[in-house]
């Protein structure tokens, strides 16, 4: 028992760091990280006046005296709870230049929360006042359902759209009002677009947009809510906001699948693109090329294809609150000017890119081509409203295609704040500079957008990296016909072949065929069946072998049996067991695969925030030990922010799958097999209590391993709406899973390999433990009171191979991804880009 | 029954506490400033031996005939096989 003591106290030791959070953070050493990750931008002396401040938009907050914040579970008017502040530090602001800082460990998070405190004199003095918003906390969100989204509608409507729009695009009446203002530095801000839920800056769960509907955005227009609506109505009007953009799990995409069809779409409202898939992608802002923009004023497209034998036909939208048709594409900016333009005149733009050449191997150069590789794109301005092939090698080499070249045909619509381009064109051309589309294949496609009013014009734009259009070509007819007429086929074989020997028997074509000798048969069948020694017509005895046990009325109980030249005194039974593993472990052995093959064919696997704070720290030291001139070295540190965001920007954060929790189940884990172990050893030594013990131990184990599994992927559940949630001391941690935090099934090839695996091998777990209970009450029933531990071995084996197995996949999926290193080659890549007289490489 | 029957408990409990201490070190060694390729073979050794003190000890592969003991762990060479020119393949293809 002093053993188990022990167990459980490692355990406890393992888990508890996880969840338990102090409550108090040291303001020494926060300041000390402060000034080390939050002074770029805030500012050293906390006014939010860093150097990188005047490259965000929204800027960065100041946290001196009075200072406001817009996220809080508090009520309008007053500071955040500490929870708050440490949940925007772990979580960051969606859309905005702050990153989540769930790298740094939990006790750096509630130091830099005690020191911004300490900035502000308020929270000591007014520390009475903050208190969360219960219903903000506590409320577990009601599913949305038809009538609650409808309802939700009509309340939007009436509260919501004058500035937000009546579809959510931020384009409503007010929404160029000069009221539009942060009251932190009086710079004009816009109403956010709810269709595209990243750039919540609070976050996009229905819990999220509750709490900022509640309490409102201090400092910004948006009021709180709480006494103007009711919580019922409050959640309908979050129903309704969640209506309005994708499924969390499907946010992001990398290609478009092109469906075939009979008849093309013939513009941009035709019913037609109802049935094809939408695929999402994410803009972000030209930060390479001078001169600069740091925010991208549209930050996300919706793009859809179809193509039929001859044609192919695109419809590619995305939000725009004014139609712009300025036609000045003269003005030249400043490079990496921080100014925020309004009202200029340029015209809105769209440049669809694609390599020219088809055979070549390598994409040109992801902004617009190089002097190698051209792209061929398809141009439409607002101005001139003019669509046309213009092909290029790098922003400014354009060569607009011969007029007896322009093979494209569509046009661009405006409304209610969103573009919608349609544009067709046959599959195959003449043209030699011009993509060529087939079906079955793969086209790389990139974005370049320009908002005209928004000071974009030339290089300042948002632009996407390379995705893919791929024509998905139908599936032949045949392919449902053909198996059947084989399958029917061989059976007609089978048949014919059956009925001919059945026929061959009756005629007594086989009668005269040797039988075989008497001791030969016998000889044969104990080797095959180990029955030794038995009569197999002692039909009498039956009953009576049936009082003592299973395993005996066949004969001698296995241990008696002469050990096999090959096998040993291993049975029948762990022979099989040991076949089956054998065939599992291929199982396996073939999602590990697949899983690798995805792993090292993909070169960024997942960009977390630990990654990147790697990978920034990797290329700063590979700098500093370069030996450079100070000027150069200045130069190239200052450009590590830009290179970063162009080589790892593209990616979506994604979570981490945490460590430290998953290292506590793998202990479970190693717990339940010594315990399985020792449960066998004590059939074994027919100690009917010790192998109970142990048994009920393996299980107990093995339940909570499971429970783990589900904690990980989705939370615990909280015990129903009206009880306060159960925390245990662990807070929101121990129900938040990864699909909280934006691991989805299907989402990206981290994910869906992550799932299949883990959830493969917690189906075994599953199986495992069911197969553990009704060992258990075999044992308790005296199954194995004699000593017979053949049984309880075979499951121990299952148990065991569920372990070996985890061993593997912990190390695979959890430990060895962990790491990035090689991203940091790519970044120096692009510095060499940038900066001159950096040697290459380094 | 026809066998002596010793069960090594002592033995048990060693490769429990070996199997905790190398996960722990296999934890910790992902934050030590190792190369990728240091990193990934040092995480494989490590879980290739946790794998065999499992098989061996836990599920008595050790006390079984050399026959069973082959047919058990000869045909896992074939998907380590397997994984190295895939993934090797898999990270030629970053041509892209």
């Amino acid at each position: 028992m002093r053993s188990l003591n022990k167990i459980l106290l490692s355990l406890a030791i393992l888990i508890l760091p996880l969840g338990a959070q102090a409550s108090k953070g040291d303001p020494v050493n926060g300041e000390k990280v402060y000034q080390k990750r939050c002074a770029q931008c805030h500012g050293e002396t906390a006014k939010g006046d860093g150097p990188g401040g005047s490259r965000g938009f929204p800027r960065p907050r100041p946290f001196t005296n009075n200072s406001m914040y817009k996220i809080r579970t508090t009520m309008v008017g007053t500071l955040p709870t500490d929870q708050d502040l440490y949940d925007i530090i772990s979580n960051g602001l969606g859309g905005t230049t702050m990153p989540p800082f769930s790298s740094l460990s939990s006790k750096s998070r509630w130091d830099v929360v005690a020191y911004i405190k300490s900035l502000n004199p308020d929270f000591v003095e007014y520390a009475a006042e903050i208190q969360p918003v219960p219903e903000v906390v506590s409320a577990r969100a009601p599913g949305a359902t038809p009538e609650s989204i409808e309802e939700g509608n009509t309340l939007y409507q009436e509260n919501c759209s004058k500035c937000h729009g009546v579809n959510g695009r931020g384009n409503g009446d007010q929404w160029d009002a000069p009221s539009m203002k942060d009251k932190w530095f009086s710079l004009r801000m816009v109403p956010a677009n709810l269709a595209t839920p990243e750039s919540y800056r609070g976050g996009f769960s229905g819990k999220d947009i509750f709490r900022s509907i509640t309490t409102g955005l201090d400092g910004t227009p948006m009021p709180a809510h709480a006494d103007i609506l009711s919580a019922d109505e409050r959640w309908k009007i979050t129903h309704y906001v969640q209506s309005l953009h994708p499924p969390q799990r499907k946010l992001r995409d990398n290609k478009i699948d092109a469906m075939e069809v009979e008849v093309l779409p013939v513009d941009g409202n035709d019913e037609t693109w109802g049935d094809v898939k939408t695929s999402r992608f994410q803009m972000v802002p030209n930060i390479v090329e001078p001169p600069r923009t740091f925010w991208p004023a549209v930050e996300w497209v919706n793009a859809q294809a179809a193509y039929n034998e001859t044609e192919i036909a695109f419809r590619i939208q995305w939000d725009d609150r004014t139609n712009s048709t300025g036609s000045d594409t003269d003005t030249q900016y400043k490079d990496g000017d921080s100014e925020i333009y309004w009202d200029t005149n340029h015209p809105d733009q769209i440049a669809l890119q694609f390599p020219a050449k088809r055979k070549d191997s390598a994409r040109p150069y992801f902004m617009l081509g190089d002097r190698k590789r051209a792209v061929n794109t398809w141009w439409w301005r607002a101005d001139t409203d003019v669509l046309q092939e213009i092909n290029a090698k790098g922003y400014g080499s354009f060569n607009v295609q011969e007029e007896g070249d322009q093979d494209l045909q569509g046009q661009v619509t405006f409304e209610d704040g969103r573009y919608t381009l349609y544009v067709r064109r046959t599959l195959l051309t003449e043209g030699a500079g011009d993509v060529q589309f087939e079906g079955g294949r793969f086209e790389p496609l990139g974005f370049n957008i320009w908002d005209g009013d928004r000071g974009e014009v030339g290089q300042r734009r948002a632009l996407s990296t390379w995705y893919w259009v791929y024509l998905e070509p139908k599936v032949p007819q045949s392919a449902y016909v053909q198996p059947p007429i084989f399958f029917l086929f061989t059976l007609l074989i089978i048949g014919l072949v059956v009925r001919k020997t059945r026929a061959k028997a009756e005629a007594g074509e086989y009668d005269n065929l040797a039988p075989l000798p008497e001791e030969e048969v016998e000889g044969l069948l104990t080797r095959l069946f180990r029955k030794a020694d038995v009569d197999t017509d002692d039909a009498e005895t039956e009953e009576a072998h049936d009082d003592h046990h299973d395993d005996h009325h066949h004969g001698l109980h296995w241990s008696q049996w002469p050990e096999d030249a090959d096998m040993g005194h291993a049975t029948q039974g762990k022979i099989g067991m040991w076949l089956f593993l054998l065939s599992d472990c291929f199982s396996f052995s073939g999602l590990l695969l697949a899983y690798g093959i995805l792993r090292a064919g993909n070169e960024v696997w997942a960009v977390t925030p630990l990654v990147e704070t790697e990978v920034n720290e990797g290329v700063l030291h590979r700098l500093q030990n370069a030996g450079l001139d100070s000027d150069v070295l200045a130069q190239a540190q200052a450009a590590v922010p830009g290179a970063m965001e162009s080589v790892l920007g593209q990616y979506v954060h994604e979570p981490e799958f945490g460590l430290g929790f998953t290292a506590a189940l793998t202990f479970l884990l190693i717990c339940s097999s010594v315990s399985m172990v020792l449960a066998i050893g004590a059939c074994m030594e027919n100690k009917r209590k010790e192998m109970l013990f142990w048994l009920g131990t393996t299980i107990f184990f093995g339940a909570f391993f499971l429970l783990g599994q589900y904690k990980e992927y989705w939370g615990l559940p909280t015990l129903g709406h009206m009880i306060e949630p159960i925390h245990l001391g662990f807070g929101e941690w121990l129900h938040h899973g990864l699909t909280d935090e934006g691991i989805n099934w299907g989402e990206t090839h981290r994910a869906t390999t992550f799932y299949l695996i883990t959830g493969f091998h917690g189906l075994h777990v599953t199986t495992g433990v069911i197969l553990l209970i009704w060992t258990f009450t075999k044992a308790y029933r005296g199954h194995f009171d004699n000593g017979d531990y053949n049984f309880m071995e075979i499951i121990g084996l299952f148990w065991h191979f569920v372990d070996l197995v985890w061993i593997l996949v912990f190390t695979l999926v959890y430990l060895i991804p962990f790491r990035t290193g090689y991203l940091v080659t790519d970044v120096i890549e692009k510095l060499n880009e940038v900066v001159p007289n950096l040697p290459p490489g380094l | 029954m026809g066998m002596e029957i010793h069960v090594p408990r002592k033995q048990y409990w060693l490769i429990f506490v070996a199997l905790f201490v190398l996960t722990v070190v296999e934890v910790g060694i992902v934050f030590l400033p190792l190369t990728w390729f240091e990193l990934v073979t040092g995480l494989c050794a490590l879980a290739l031996i946790k794998a065999y003190m499992v098989a061996i000890y836990y599920m008595h592969l050790g006390h079984e005939t050399f026959t069973l003991r082959t047919m058990a762990l000869i045909p896992m060479l074939i998907p380590g096989f397997y994984a190295f020119v895939l993934c090797a393949e898999g990270s030629a293809r970053l041509i892209w």
